[in-house]
């Protein structure tokens, strides 16, 4: 504020002298009619003090807001000059690194796509193999299983066979010793009956 | 004699200092903040676009690193809010636009609100942020305006003033009244929040120094930031409202 001060025209300091005169002098008599009133001196006088120090002039010149001149337009430039820098050195090179990228990316996740065909092909692949390799293997349990069965069927039928035979022969010899028996059985009644005859018929009764 | 209120309140509004050049005046402190402005938003744009790491084969080697980071940030930030502002068919072309506008207010209103500029003595009024100037913000006011219009007209040629009169004729005059308005409005909001901003902290320090005046420091951190938000986003409806279509 100093410095303001120092910089402003001698012409302004006069001008604020003059205009600063009156209200100082015044302050100065203020005290001097308040002497038969002393209760009331200290507030008077500081009133009047207030209203010479309000009553001075600021240090710079009213300011200046909507203050419109050369500046709006080289601001202006400076933005422009500031917006070619900044798309020549920024946005274009930091935008196609980002567009690089988003390219990269999208290519990755496409081939990764492609990839998850490729493993459904796989896997159904071995689905095939597996089913395949269960029907070949069904089909040899089959195999052995028929080749079991017609064995054991053979042996089966021989052994029935062998035993078969054994019966036949069995019976046969059964019978032959049954009519050997029966044959045997008809003369020894035919004698017992004729011995029972001669015993129980009187002699010289021919029968 | 000098006035020992405004000593006390050292809040200087509307101050200064003028520079000439060929007759007309140039408010120097503006112009030297703007350009602090843009010598940090160059070195940023600098150390973080050179060695540009487009991360091929997905490797933590070649990932971004440090400032590259904050430069897509931005980037994939404001290509966003142009392209819900503008649209997905004409957005590009319009990013380094609008995210000028948002950088070029934002570094200013935190340089304002960061950077202790008062501690510099000028021969006449104060360092500030460029937005504290109204003339920075009608500046880029027009300059949306401008936009705006171009990107009406480049995409739809004479057409484009067919929406003067829609949806009704006797709308005519409010259509042309809310071109005044547009850029009216961008620049005061943007200019009375910053100033507004500043001069509350000024009268703040000037009465309490110390620790009363931070909330009210922090508050204007976040105002600034969403001033830039606001005017970026508004620019980019402004756009995206003159290429709509109108079936």
């Amino acid at each position: 504020m100093q410095a303001l001060a120092q910089a402003r025209p001698a012409a302004a300091f006069t001008a604020a002298r003059q205009a600063a005169r009156r209200p100082v002098v015044c302050a100065v008599q203020a005290p001097k009619a308040a002497q038969k009133l002393p209760a009331m001196v200290k507030p008077a006088a500081l009133t009047a003090l207030a209203n010479v120090i309000a009553s001075l002039p600021a240090h710079a010149e009213t300011g200046k807001i909507f203050d419109f001149n050369l500046t709006m337009p080289v601001m202006a430039g400076e933005f422009l000059l500031l917006m070619v820098f900044l798309d020549k050195f920024w946005f274009g090179p930091v935008g196609a690194t980002l567009d690089a990228r988003d390219a990269e990316l999208r290519a990755k996740l496409a081939l990764v796509k492609d990839n998850g065909s490729a493993v459904a092909q796989l896997q159904a692949e071995a689905e095939r193999l597996i089913s395949e390799a269960r029907a070949a293997a069904q089909k040899q349990v089959a195999e052995a299983k028929a080749a079991v069965a017609a064995e054991c069927a053979k042996e089966l039928a021989e052994a029935k066979a062998k035993v078969d035979a054994e019966l036949a022969k069995a019976l046969a010899t059964f019978q032959a010793e049954k009519d050997a028996a029966m044959k045997g059985l008809g003369s020894q009644v035919e004698s017992l009956s004729a011995d029972i005859l001669g015993r129980v018929l009187p002699e010289g009764v021919r029968v | 004699m000098t006035n020992i209120w405004f000593d006390v309140a050292e809040v200087s509004v509307g101050q200064h200092w003028y520079w000439q050049l060929g007759g007309y005046s140039l408010h120097g402190q503006v112009l030297i903040t703007s350009w602090i402005v843009v010598a940090v938003i160059g070195v940023i744009c600098l150390l973080g676009t050179q060695n540009l790491q487009p991360v091929s084969g997905g490797s933590a080697a070649t990932a971004p690193k440090g400032l590259q980071n904050l430069t897509e940030y931005i980037t994939e930030f404001i290509r966003d809010l142009a392209k819900t502002q503008i649209g997905e068919e004409d957005y590009l072309k319009w990013v380094p636009f609008l995210g000028t506008i948002f950088l070029f207010i934002f570094v200013s209103n935190w340089s304002g609100a960061l950077i202790p500029w008062r501690i510099l003595e000028l021969p006449n009024g104060e360092l500030a942020a460029p937005t504290n100037d109204i003339n920075t913000t009608v500046a880029l006011a027009l300059l949306t305006s401008i936009a705006y219009f171009y990107a009406g007209i480049s995409k739809k040629g004479l057409g484009y003033f067919k929406r003067y009169i829609s949806p009704a004729a006797f709308l005519l005059p409010i259509n042309i009244l809310e071109d005044l308005t547009k850029p009216l409005s961008l620049s005061f909001r943007l200019f009375g929040n910053i100033l507004a901003d500043e001069l509350v902290v000024g009268v703040l320090v000037s009465l309490v120094p110390l620790v009363v005046p931070i909330p009210i420091m922090l508050l204007g951190l976040f105002t600034s930031a969403i001033q830039a938000l606001v005017f970026a986003t508004l620019a980019g409806a402004y756009i995206g409202e003159s290429v709509e279509d109108h079936h």
